[in-house]
């Protein structure tokens, strides 16, 4: 018999996720079982990071609101559950039914990820197969942190997602949420 | 027949007894621990975990303070306390410093 090497792992329950993460007091993903520990970000990914929260809350519409890594999304089709570098709710807020403290949300309009070398593949596959499951998310926005560029996905009417992508000049999305690539990249630290 | 109760001479001794809980308040109360690491608890586990050289982390076993494995890995995994032996590399720090 051929056993998975996944398996052999402890799988906590999600639970046991919520109370090993409030008992440490640092900030870790959950994935089928699994407890992440977020990495540490780098001085120039905060940086990024602080200028894509800054242009979300500059630019954002009446009724959403604009939220930094702080805030805890779970996706309720998985059980997937994240800290995105920036978030977008539009509407009321809708809180995961399994987190008692209230912590947590599921209804994000927009995510944002600042990718680095440590996380891009993650933010490119499998955290996307998952958000992409979110029903109210319309706006996925990758951000590379080593040279100016920004993707982004969007949701089109009939369920697919859009590509697109800019090096340049000013990117204004679909949400209202404009990022304007000579601001964000303007001397950032190494 | 009634045997003689003993212990070594330094357990349950009063004096032994009294002697511990009055270091353990002095490491309180002159920050012993913080300023030797030059950082809280907290934030020296904190700084563990975020080093490039530490793979999955162990939850300790009951009271103990979590283990670091070491060597790079792309996901750091938080592992049960019971997952973690038979690692060669690991950092266990002691239980003041983390």
């Amino acid at each position: 018999m051929v056993t998975s090497p996944r398996s052999l792992h402890h799988r906590y329950s999600y639970d046991e996720y919520l109370s090993y993460e409030r008992d440490s007091g640092m900030k870790h993903e959950y994935d089928d079982g699994e407890i992440i520990a977020m990495a540490g970000g780098s001085p120039r990914h905060s940086a990024l990071a602080s200028r894509v929260n800054a242009a979300l809350e500059g630019s954002r519409r009446p009724g959403c609101t604009a939220f930094q890594s702080d805030l805890r999304i779970r996706v309720l089709a998985t059980g997937k559950t994240t800290y995105p570098d920036a978030t977008m709710i539009c509407g009321p807020i809708e809180r995961d039914p399994g987190d008692p403290t209230g912590a947590t949300v599921t209804n994000p309009m927009l995510l944002v990820e600042v990718l680095s070398p440590s996380t891009e593949q993650e933010d490119r596959g499998n955290k996307w197969q998952h958000y992409r499951l979110i029903p109210s998310l319309q706006e996925y926005v990758l951000v590379n942190q080593s040279h100016p560029r920004v993707e982004w996905y969007r949701r089109l009417t009939s369920g697919g997602w859009e590509y697109h992508e800019a090096t340049e000049g000013i990117v204004q999305l679909p949400s209202g949420v404009t990022l304007d690539l000579g601001r964000l990249y303007a001397e950032l630290p190494d | 027949m009634l045997g003689f109760p003993h212990g070594y001479t330094y357990s349950g001794h009063p004096i032994a007894r009294a002697a511990g809980v009055a270091a353990l308040d002095l490491l309180v109360k002159d920050k012993a621990v913080e300023r030797a690491t030059g950082r809280p608890r907290s934030s020296r586990r904190n700084w563990l975990t975020h080093q490039p050289w530490t793979g999955d982390i162990a939850t300790g076993c009951g009271s103990e303070p979590p283990k670091f494995n070491l060597g790079r890995v792309p996901r750091r995994r938080v592992l049960s306390c019971s997952e973690h032996d038979g690692h060669l590399s690991t950092l266990a720090p002691s239980p003041l410093l983390v």
